[in-house]
């Protein structure tokens, strides 16, 4: 029978029992503890209440750990519902850590592997109950049958999600503050909120993923001008090609936590974008080498399979948050690699088309943080602006490298707003965003 | 596999029963035990954390000797009671046994614990402590109104309709007793919290008061005349059952709440809602904290909170009642506390009781005839948790020869010449009390000793043996071995018709533990009844026999340094234990100072700044957190963090005792901040 996590906020203390608890039970294998407590309002906001929530992992009805991650290290047991990390064969993408909005595959640096909370079997089987929920000293965790109808739209920590966690919280018992007597003025609360409302350690950074920039990047300048080439574009040269496409290889598969499994890699491709993704990029290398060496006539087709793989990695981004009021974006590879192919092989329709989008894009985007109150980066949105679009527009037809290497330069600063813009969904942030809400400090 | 029944013995309330499973000598898990009514569901964090603890990289597992260097050197049981045996020689014979400083701290609980005054009295005597840092004035002002320290079983609170959480949070710091208010307030019970702080326990709370820090004893007088204003005063029970009634409420007649309000620094809004909550509601629990009673002023704030009990007849009833201290475990001692900690009488010549520990470092130096020459520490860390560090850090200093019993390196263990390891809680069996709840129970040894780790116990008989003591003299040790262990404790527990069988099998209560204290309405007071006038207040410390409010002494100061600091407890330590463990570092890095917004704006400073905080004693450097919910003029740092953190809260305190009890004023604490 299937079960789900049940926790009551308003017995919680906080105390974190339940993370040592399941450090004690799994400190054979794990390099830490599965099981986190968030808080609500840790700052202590007076409009709002504090409490707590301890979450692991919530066996969902719809794991998108499974459903994302390429190489099937996951399964789900029809019978009990658990949701199991096979870390033999798990090669250490991390991919699940994005895809998951409740932050439950921790990816383990010492294995190269992902762990996470297992449900504790071994006790199950003995008829216990999992080591969290059996050393809770408040009673405020516990194991339930699952149930159908348990609420999860709108419960602050729960991201909304078509996951369908397995878990029922509890409503707080009086939903506001205690009555208080102090409140801070306005011009104090304000002077720190910001700073106490910023989340601590971002999940995705520019700093952390700078391989997938150059990653995205290259294989957008590739994928490009090997469709540019079969236009009548410059040619491209096999050397290169081979050469370029090693290094995004290497690169994509040195940032795996274990290279030797990289193979796996392809087998999830009936609902994981990233394994669909890695085919795509193997067929365009593979296919692109083969036409600069030996059958040219392979080269369309090999044109293609690189824009299918541009167009696989913009798929993988929508388990972000989306970076601006749309879920385009100017810097999506395809889009980049449409533009940069439209300069390179002339076509000036396409050109100008792709080039105004990303503009429109790009500005729309700006001008809705500026609505927010957030940075829109004036120096960093010319840099960008004067590069990759009027530079081109400056120099059109003149000198068609000297045009592609400055969209290529706009269009790399652009993704690299892209990624550090990049958040996921977690429950850390969805606190915060419920934070926002009820104070009415709009979304970040 | 094996599964033992034990406790866990640190200063703390809840006092957990554990399960133990043990496989191949080795502990390998901590579970729940569900015969202590008040911990069934097992421990807090520090509770499971003991299986990193006892098998920690860091334990020190066999005696070591200061090196020329200052480093620490491994040294054999025979070199290390050789060393001290001669150095005790030499000072007995040169000073006298009265230069031989002991001092135990509470570190561990336990009726072996005894046997080390015991070592020393037959040693010839030595110097020791009175008072004591944690709650003598809760427990003196306690005796002083209702005759002794009762209260009701834990459980008893969630039949309470009114509960009254005063200066204590209980969900870091006795979490257990949250099950049982969470109880009530599942029956509809409110809740109110009365802390400068807005603690997670605030936030269950309806009613959250936030007094200037040291001003306790004014917001409660100032509510008895809000309840006695509006005639909601129980008159048959006053009649009855209270000393001094007109004279006490002759002084709340000028509290009035303008001037309460002015005191505390609470709306006046809030004194008459909660004045009009304990009128109304009934039964009321009352439960006060440790923390409140840490100022100069304490003892007296504390009598003046209990007054509203008799006052409201929310005495002697189930979920009515003062829950403070449960000395109902304190069976095998000729007098239970706070009488414990006072100076005798009349001094045996034996063991010279002088050192009031909360003045611990300046009452050291001041010792005369004999002047302090040696030093023996067990169970505590006084460089790091008494007041005044660099004054208790250069007493230490001064010594010629430093003996500290510990377990792990701590900042006194590093003052030593020489560290003797310490056993943990599961290497001997001992017995041990409680003070929230009335369980005796069995701290059972469960594995041996690690490496050359022995129990205090062999350590004094191996001492004594070198100092010429025979078995006689030593007759006072249980005989070697767990065997002689266990007979020790049956032949104390013997009298009260108790069997170390009947606790082997779980927690006992111990004899005459009431489920409602003070059910009979029998006050062991001088009158016989709730003393709010007490003459023996008056006589013994010098105060207003009727508990009024008088400003703590640092703030009636007038002096420079604007805001108060408090340093309680995190939920992740006691004192200085368990705070440096990994798996708890992975939860709290380490220390900071909490500010409010205000205050913080106020000095140009952000949240994450590296501030300093200082006054004319000393100054400490910690990360700023800002917290908003925490009232202006006051900061916060949680004590138990040492050196390696950048230095103990106890840098910037003063040692100065309580009004009451020879406590500790730890929060008598003025400071400022600015960037560091």
């Amino acid at each position: 029978m299937a079960s789900q996590f049940t926790f009551d906020p308003n017995r919680c203390t906080g105390c974190e029992a339940c993370g040592v608890a399941c450090w004690m039970e799994h400190r054979e294998r794990q390099s830490r503890p599965w099981r986190a407590v968030h808080t609500f309002n840790a700052c202590g906001h007076p409009d709002l209440p504090v409490f707590h929530l301890s979450f692991a992992c919530h066996h969902c009805e719809s794991p998108a750990c499974l459903e994302h991650c390429p190489a099937e290290a996951y399964t789900k047991d029809a019978a009990t519902g658990v949701v199991t990390v096979h870390a033999d064969r798990c090669m250490g993408c991390r991919y699940c850590t994005w895809a998951c909005p409740h932050d439950a595959p921790k990816f383990d640096p010492g294995r190269g592997t992902i762990e996470k909370c297992t449900l504790c079997p071994e006790r199950l089987a003995q008829g216990l109950e999992p080591a969290c929920v059996a050393r809770c000293p408040m009673e405020a965790l516990g194991l339930a049958p699952l149930e159908a109808d348990r609420p999860l739209a709108g419960v602050a920590g729960l991201p909304e999600s078509a996951t369908a966690p397995a878990i029922r919280i509890a409503p707080l018992r009086r939903p506001g503050p205690p009555a208080l007597g102090q409140r801070p003025p306005a011009s104090a609360l304000g002077a720190f909120l910001p700073a106490l409302l910023a989340v601590p350690h971002p999940k995705i950074t520019l700093r952390g993923e700078w391989t997938l920039l150059l990653f995205t990047t290259v294989l957008g300048v590739l994928a490009a001008w090997m469709g540019a080439s079969q236009l009548g574009g410059p040619p491209l040269r096999p050397w290169a090609f081979l050469a370029s496409g090693a290094l995004v290889m290497g690169l994509s598969t040195a940032h795996l936590g274990r290279p030797a499994r990289a193979w796996r890699a392809l087998f999830h491709l009936r609902t994981s974008w990233l394994s669909r993704e890695v085919a795509a990029v193997s067929a365009f290398l593979g296919l692109g080498a083969l036409s600069g060496f030996a059958v040219p006539a392979l080269g369309p087709l090999a044109a293609l399979a690189g824009f299918l793989a541009l167009f696989a990695i913009d798929r993988l981004y929508r388990v972000a948050f989306r970076t601006g009021p749309w879920n385009l974006h100017s810097a999506h590879t395809l889009f980049n690699g449409l533009y940069l192919l439209g300069l390179l092989a002339g076509i000036a329709p396409l050109a100008w088309g792709l080039g105004l989008f990303k503009a429109g894009l790009y500005l729309h985007r700006k001008r809705h943080f500026a609505a927010l109150g957030k940075s829109v980066r004036p120096r960093v949105s010319a840099l960008r602006v004067g590069l990759g679009f009027l530079g081109p527009l400056l120099v059109f037809a003149s000198h068609p490298w000297l045009v592609a290497a400055l969209a290529v330069l706009g269009d790399l600063v652009d993704r690299g707003e892209y990624y550090d813009e990049l958040e996921v969904p977690t429950p850390r942030l969805d606190l915060v965003e419920v934070m926002r809400h009820r104070l009415g400090a709009g979304p970040s | 596999m094996a599964v033992h029944t034990t406790a866990c013995p640190r200063n703390c309330y809840s006092t957990c029963a554990l399960r133990v499973t043990v496989e191949h000598g080795r502990i390998t898990a901590i579970d729940p035990h569900e015969g202590n009514r008040a911990t069934p569901e097992g421990p807090c964090l520090k509770g499971l954390a003991y299986l990193e603890r006892v098998y920690s990289p860091d334990r020190i597992l066999h005696p070591l000797r200061r090196t020329a260097t200052g480093g620490f050197e491994r040294v054999s049981w025979d070199a290390a009671l050789d060393l001290i045996a001669e150095r005790l020689r030499t000072t007995r014979r040169e000073h006298g046994p009265q230069s031989v400083f002991h001092y135990a701290g509470s570190g561990t609980k336990g009726l072996l614990n005894g046997c080390g005054m015991a070592f020393w009295r037959r040693f010839g005597g030595c110097t020791t402590t009175y008072g004591d840092l944690c709650w003598p004035a809760g427990l003196e002002a306690t005796r002083l109104t209702f005759g002794d320290n009762r209260q009701s079983a834990p459980w008893d609170i969630a039949e309470a309709r009114l509960i009254v959480l005063w200066g204590k949070n209980a969900s870091e710091t006795n979490l257990h007793q949250m099950r049982f208010v969470h109880q009530a307030l599942e029956q509809g019970a409110t809740l109110v919290v009365i802390d400068p702080r807005r603690t997670p326990t605030a936030d269950r709370a309806h009613l959250l008061l936030q007094p200037r820090p040291g001003t306790d004893g004014a917001l409660a007088l100032g509510l008895a005349h809000l309840l006695i204003e509006a005639d909601q005063v129980d008159h048959a029970f006053i009649r009855d059952h209270v000393l001094g009634f007109e004279a006490y409420a002759a002084l709340v007649k000028t509290w009035i709440p303008a001037r309460t309000a002015e005191a505390c620094g609470v709306p006046e809004a809030q004194i008459r809602a909660l004045a009009e909550l304990m009128g109304r509601i009934a039964p009321m629990s009352l439960c006060a904290g440790f923390g409140m009673q840490r100022y100069t002023n304490a003892g007296q704030a504390m009598r003046a909170i209990q007054a509203l009990l008799p006052l409201t007849g929310n005495l002697g009833k189930p979920g009515a009642g003062w829950i403070y201290a449960n000395l109902a475990t304190q069976i095998f001692g000729p007098v239970k506390d706070p009488l414990d900690f006072y100076p005798p009488e009349r001094p045996d010549g034996v063991v010279r009781v002088s050192v009031s520990t909360a003045r611990l470092g300046a009452d050291m130096a001041a010792q005369q005839d004999p002047p302090l020459k040696v030093g023996w520490v067990e169970r505590g860390n006084p460089a790091a948790q008494n007041p005044e560090t660099p004054a208790v850090l250069a007493a230490l200093r001064a010594l010629d020869f430093l003996v500290v019993v510990d377990e792990r390196l701590t900042d006194t263990a590093r003052e030593a010449h020489l560290i003797l390891p310490s056993k943990s809680l599961f290497e001997q069996t001992d017995v041990i009390g409680a003070y929230w709840h009335a369980y005796l129970q069995l701290r059972q040894k469960v594995v041996e000793p690690p490496g050359e780790v022995w129990p205090e116990t062999e350590i004094y008989r191996a001492l004594g043996q070198r100092l010429g003591m025979t078995p006689e003299d030593l007759a006072f040790l249980p005989a070697p071995g767990d065997a002689g262990t266990e007979a020790w404790l049956a032949a104390r527990l013997a009298p009260h018709g108790l069997t170390l069988e009947q606790l082997r099998e779980g927690p006992v209560l111990a004899p005459g533990a009431e489920p409602v204290a003070f059910a009979d309405l029998e006050f062991t007071t001088p009158s016989g009844k709730v003393e709010l006038l007490s003459e023996e207040a008056a006589a013994r410390w010098g105060v207003d026999p009727l508990p009024d409010h008088r400003p703590p002494v640092e703030s009636g100061l007038g002096g420079h340094h604007p805001l108060h600091l408090l340093t309680p407890n995190t939920k992740n330590g006691i004192h200085s234990q368990f705070l440096p463990l990994r798996v708890i570092r992975q939860l709290m890095p380490g220390p900071s100072l909490e500010m409010g917004p205000e205050d913080a704006l106020a000095r140009g400073l952000k949240h994450g700044d590296r501030v300093r905080i200082f006054n004319d004693r000393g100054s400490l450097v910690l990360p700023l957190r800002i917290h908003l919910g925490l009232r202006p003029g006051v900061v916060v740092a949680f004590n138990g963090f040492g050196a390696e953190d950048g230095g103990s809260v106890n840098l910037l305190s003063q040692g100065r005792e309580t009004d009451l009890g020879h406590g500790a004023a730890f929060h008598d604490n003025l400071v400022d901040v600015a960037r560091a």
